[in-house]
Formats: structure tokens, C-alpha cells, sequence
């Protein structure tokens, strides 16, 4: 087996779908790679920052990067970029400025490219946790919205029961729910119960794409979705077609390995007509000059690094 | 349409034209949620209502032919030429508000758009009444670094040369040439020529040539109606530079030049003479050749829209 992805022969005409990676901490190289690799779109859910926001100011450029000029960017790429907006289960725990990211929330949940509410949930399992992920769960309904639950990173199996309990409880239809993080532990509990299971394959910490591998093979390929959760820390925007390959090569048949790193990710998100494979199917100009008199009139196809110039020590 | 408010807009146009425009074109479904929104968002108003109406709005105008070219060819004059229907559409929502809540409107409305929201909403701005109080959000579009919202103010817009200042009309125009814009879309491109602009441009070239890149040929659009003694070594260099397009572009300024000095440096090259003297060349032309593989030909330089995102 090749040790490195740029050795493997994973065919790059496959695409693949990251339906969970912060693009905003990561560089426009990152981008560029991925395209490479056959990522076609990625979901890039609202979360904390790594330092906690002092005002809901913040939170309201952030969620406008998210629908603006982080969409901007991955499309220079040929990516197309969709978002979940949100007040996160740590943040939800400031009181200072929780109340106001809600009241920003509709400002934001109709806009073209958001595909979910999230991520919602719990982190510590406080109280003020659990009132706004409810708050949010109501309005997942209200605004017709899917819901993207980040199950807690401590005391994971209980929040994870907990949080698909609370869902059940306000009426939610479980093939609306996206439940991220899962693991051995949580997986069982959230497919027998008809929720999405999204693993993260991010190094040391999360999932890792050999247990991933046999986590497919043991419960086939429905409704269990692959994503990379990179972001700030050591993580990996590749972890989708890196893992695509690896259970390509230790005998996953090709059908599960496309249902796991694309297909159910556009099924699951493609539910409320906010994504279509047409999006990326249908080709975009990869052109920084695109649109001076409308789309119709465009046909570039320029990427906005040349890959020779890329691997050139010359930089001109 | 009773609850649409007809009142006579600076564009010698009114908010019912559009609806008329949109009502041939729509769904049934589409032109009930159509005037829904609007009766609500006079009657009932809610922000919250209104900006979800706003966002909603591409989804939910379903135009009975997806090819919207008719709507453009029956638009009167007033309506530019490249506009989609959910543009069409947001600018009757905004025109269907007092001034006074438009604007406060509009402030939310941008600093929350996305990408496609606020294209529609600096397009809208010459239709806006008082639009002069936009001032500062026609310059937020100007400053943004996202192609499509740069251009939706800087191209096919009369915003900018109607209440733009000189200062900000010329960092407009470098903006345009360094993120490669057409010129030729600029309107008033040639009406809001000066010297300080013009100098700018060609300390641009300085820049861009000490660096070893290109310029676009537009460029010496700027300089043209200015050219002194002092530029003649520039000319005659990019004369010498291989690219068929600056070449033209500078033997329209040196043919029409009344210093001789500058005039002669055609004398080297005949071949650029006579097609300058065919009289075929222009700046339009230089900017068709420019773009021409960005322009569809089958389009007939009628677009649909501007929808990248």
C-alpha cells in the first residue's frame, strides 16, 4: 500500500464532498489541493474561534464571512462552499452575548448556501447549553432547516444519547440531523434511532480513517458520512480523499466508499434544496476577472495559481 | 397590482413597470409569493419578515421560461442590460419601502449580504430614490476584494461617475485595472478623465514594468488625454513590447497626438499605421479583443445575470 496519498493511484476524476471543515482558519493552498484531490464542496459549520468572542459583533462578521467572501474564496478554486450558521455549544455559555447571536440567526438561516443550523449541542452539558441547542432546535423547524449537532468531546456517549433525546422530544424528524463527532461508541445509538452518523477523521484526537474503514465495514454504508473537521489545529483537509483511498485499498467496495465521502452528504444536506450536485456539475468559471456581463457571457477556466507555478522554488 | 406603491423613481421608471416585467415571466406559484411579500411587507412589517423575504427570493422567483433573455429584450431602457431576475426582484422589494426605512433597511441588508444580495443591492443603487445617501455603502462595494460585488458597482453602474468625488472615482478606476476589470464598462470612463488619474496609470506602468509583468492595454485609455513629452520613452517602449494589443492601444494615442515627436514614433512601424488609419480601431475594440475569450459570441453581448455563488 502506497504510504503517501501522492503516490496512491486514487482517481482523480472522483469527487468527493468535505461536508465538515472550517475553510476560514485554513490557506487558499489548502483550496487548492483539495480541488486537486477532487474535493468538489464543502460545508463549513459556524464554531467557536479557538479565542472566545467577546461580542455578538463578532459572531455577525463571522457568519458574513461565511455567506460572502469565504464562498468567494473557494470558488476561485472551483469548490463550492456552503455554510451552517449557529450559536455553538461553548459560546452558548456567555451570557453576555448568547441572546443577541439568536436574534442574528434569522438574519442569516434563508441565505443562498446555508444548508443547516449549527453546530448545536452541548460541550459541557450546562444548562445554558441545553436552553439555547432547544431554542435552535425550534428554529431549525421553524425556518425548515436541518440540524448539524456537535456531540461533546468529553463525556461523549451521554451528550450524544442526550442530544439525540432532545431532538426526538421537540419533534424533529432524525434523517433531518446530522450528528457529527460520532465514534465506536455512539455510532450503534445514532443509526438505530434514523439519525445521519458524520465521523471527523482528524489525527489524535477524533476518528481515524483505519478504524473509519472498519467502522463501514462492520455497518455498511447508509446514512454514515465522512468529513475531515480540520480547522486551527492538526488536522487534515484531505482526510476525505485520503480515507476515500485507504478503504478503496483495504477492499470497501467502491459504492460505499462514494456514499460515505459524497453521496450521502449531498443527500443528507441536499434535502432542503439548498445543495445540488448541479452546483458543482454544471461548471463554474474558475476565474478571478468571472462576471463582468452576467455568467452566460463567461467560459473561463483559469485557475488562479497555475499548479507549475506552485511547485516552482520561482515565484514570480 | 393595488399594493404596489407607483411613484416616479429618478430613472424616469416606476416600481410597477418592474412588477409588470417580473408578473409576465413567473410562476403562478412564483407571482403569488411575489405579492404576498410585498403586501406584507407594507402591511404587517417585520424586519425579520422583510430579510428573509430578501434572502428567500432566488428560490423563489421560478421564471416560467428558465431563459430569462425575453425579460432583457422587452426591459426599456432604463433597465440594464445584464440584470437577472432575482436582482429585478430584490429592487422591487427595496422599492416598495419609504426612504427612511430603505435606508436603515439597506445598512442591515448589506452588512449581512451574501455574496449575490449585495451584487443586487449595489445594482440597485441608481434606481434608489435620494440615492446620494448611499454614498457609503457605494464605497464598501468598491473596497470589497469579491469580484462580482466590485464589479456590480464599478461596471454598467452609473452610481459611481454621478456621485463619486475625484478622489474616489480614481481609486475606483486603479482598482478596476489592478483586480483586471474592463474599463470600457465604466461609465464615464472617458468623461472623468484627469490628470492626477492619468498619472497614476503611468506610475502603475512604472511599477508594474520594473516588476517584469504586463499591463492591461486599457490603461493607456487613461493616459491618452494627457500625454506630454514626458511619456514619450514609455510609449515608444511599449510599442516595442510584444503584445499585439498594447501595441494598438498606444499607436491610437501617438496617431492622434498634436506633438510631432510624439506622432513620429509611428513612423517605425507601418503595419500599426495602417490599421490605425483604417479607422477600425477604437478603445471598444481593444477592449472586445481584450476580452473576447470572457465574451460569449452567442450571447449577442446580452447576458442574463450575474450569479456565481
Amino acid at each position: 500500500m502506497p504510504e503517501s496519498i501522492l503516490e496512491s493511484n486514487l482517481d482523480r476524476s472522483l469527487m468527493w464532498i468535505d461536508p465538515h471543515i472550517h475553510m476560514t482558519a485554513r490557506t487558499t493552498y489548502d483550496y487548492l489541493v483539495m480541488q486537486q484531490y477532487g474535493v468538489v464542496a464543502v460545508i463549513e459549520p459556524s464554531f467557536w474561534m479557538g479565542q472566545p468572542r467577546t461580542s455578538a459583533g463578532s459572531f455577525k462578521d463571522y457568519f458574513s464571512s461565511l455567506v460572502g467572501w469565504e464562498r468567494f474564496r473557494a470558488a476561485q478554486f472551483g469548490i463550492r462552499h456552503y455554510c451552517t450558521i449557529a450559536l455553538n455549544p461553548k459560546e452558548a455559555n456567555n451570557p453576555a452575548i448568547a441572546e443577541e447571536v439568536i436574534d442574528l440567526l434569522p438574519l442569516y438561516l434563508c441565505k443562498e448556501g446555508v444548508v443547516a443550523i449549527g453546530e448545536i449541542g452541548y460541550d459541557s452539558m450546562t444548562e445554558a447549553e441545553d436552553h439555547y441547542f432547544r431554542i435552535q432546535l425550534e428554529m431549525a423547524k421553524s425556518f425548515n432547516k436541518l440540524a448539524l449537532i456537535h456531540t461533546p468531546h468529553r463525556n461523549k456517549k451521554a451528550g450524544t444519547l442526550q442530544s439525540l433525546e432532545v431532538c426526538l422530544e421537540h419533534g424533529i424528524e432524525p434523517g433531518r440531523v446530522i450528528v457529527d463527532h460520532a465514534n465506536e461508541e455512539t455510532v450503534r445509538d445514532i443509526l438505530d434511532r434514523g439519525f445521519w452518523a458524520a465521523f471527523s477523521i482528524y489525527p489524535q484526537t477524533k476518528m481515524g480513517n483505519e478504524r473509519m474503514t472498519e467502522i463501514v465495514r462492520q455497518y455498511g454504508a447508509e446514512r454514515i458520512i465522512v468529513d475531515s473537521a480540520a480547522d486551527w489545529g492538526i488536522s487534515d483537509p484531505l482526510a476525505v480523499p485520503k480515507t476515500a483511498q485507504l478503504m478503496l485499498e483495504r477492499g470497501i467496495p467502491a459504492h460505499q466508499v462514494e456514499a460515505v465521502c459524497y453521496g450521502n452528504a449531498l443527500a443528507a444536506y441536499g434535502q432542503t434544496g439548498d445543495m445540488a450536485e448541479e452546483d458543482w456539475t454544471k461548471p463554474i468559471p474558475v476565474d478571478q476577472r468571472q462576471l463582468f456581463d452576467g455568467n452566460s457571457v463567461l467560459r473561463g477556466q483559469i485557475p488562479v495559481v497555475p499548479v507549475e507555478e506552485r511547485d516552482s522554488i520561482v515565484i514570480v | 397590482m393595488s399594493h404596489t406603491i407607483v411613484e416616479q423613481h429618478p430613472q424616469g421608471f416606476n416600481s410597477q413597470q418592474i412588477y409588470t416585467l417580473l408578473a409576465a415571466r413567473l410562476t403562478p406559484e412564483s407571482l403569488q409569493w411575489l405579492n404576498h411579500v410585498i403586501q406584507q411587507s407594507q402591511e404587517a412589517y417585520s424586519d425579520r419578515f422583510f430579510f428573509t423575504a430578501f434572502s428567500l427570493l432566488p428560490r423563489q422567483l421560478i421564471p416560467i421560461n428558465p431563459c430569462s433573455e425575453e425579460l432583457i429584450h422587452h426591459a426599456p431602457d432604463w433597465l440594464p442590460q445584464h440584470w437577472s431576475l432575482e436582482t429585478l426582484g430584490r429592487l422591487l422589494l427595496l422599492l416598495n419601502q419609504t426612504p427612511d426605512r430603505l435606508e436603515s433597511l439597506f445598512s442591515a441588508l448589506y452588512s449581512t449580504g451574501s455574496v449575490n444580495e449585495q451584487v443586487a443591492l449595489l445594482q440597485a443603487l441608481p434606481f434608489l430614490a435620494e440615492s446620494e445617501r448611499y454614498l457609503y455603502w457605494a464605497q464598501e462595494g468598491f473596497r470589497s476584494h469579491i469580484t462580482a460585488v466590485f464589479n456590480a458597482i464599478a461596471l454598467n453602474n452609473p452610481y459611481p461617475t454621478r456621485y463619486f468625488d475625484s478622489t474616489l472615482w480614481n481609486q475606483l478606476i486603479l482598482k478596476a485595472i489592478f483586480i483586471g476589470s474592463p474599463l470600457q464598462l465604466v461609465q464615464g470612463i472617458d468623461d472623468r478623465a484627469n490628470l492626477n488619474l492619468a498619472r497614476m496609470a503611468i506610475d502603475y506602468v512604472h511599477e508594474r514594468w520594473a516588476a517584469g509583468r504586463d499591463v492591461t492595454p486599457e490603461i493607456w485609455r487613461l493616459i491618452a488625454p494627457f500625454v506630454s513629452m514626458d511619456d514619450r520613452s514609455d510609449l515608444a517602449r511599449a510599442l516595442q513590447m510584444p503584445n499585439p494589443l498594447q501595441q494598438l492601444a498606444v499607436a491610437l494615442i501617438c496617431s492622434r497626438s498634436g506633438l510631432p515627436e510624439i506622432a513620429d514614433l509611428m513612423m517605425d512601424y507601418p503595419d500599426l499605421k495602417q490599421q490605425i488609419d483604417s479607422g477600425l480601431i477604437t478603445w471598444e475594440y481593444i477592449y472586445q479583443q481584450q476580452f473576447k475569450s470572457l465574451i460569449d459570441p452567442l450571447a449577442d453581448g446580452i447576458a442574463v445575470g450575474i450569479r456565481e455563488y
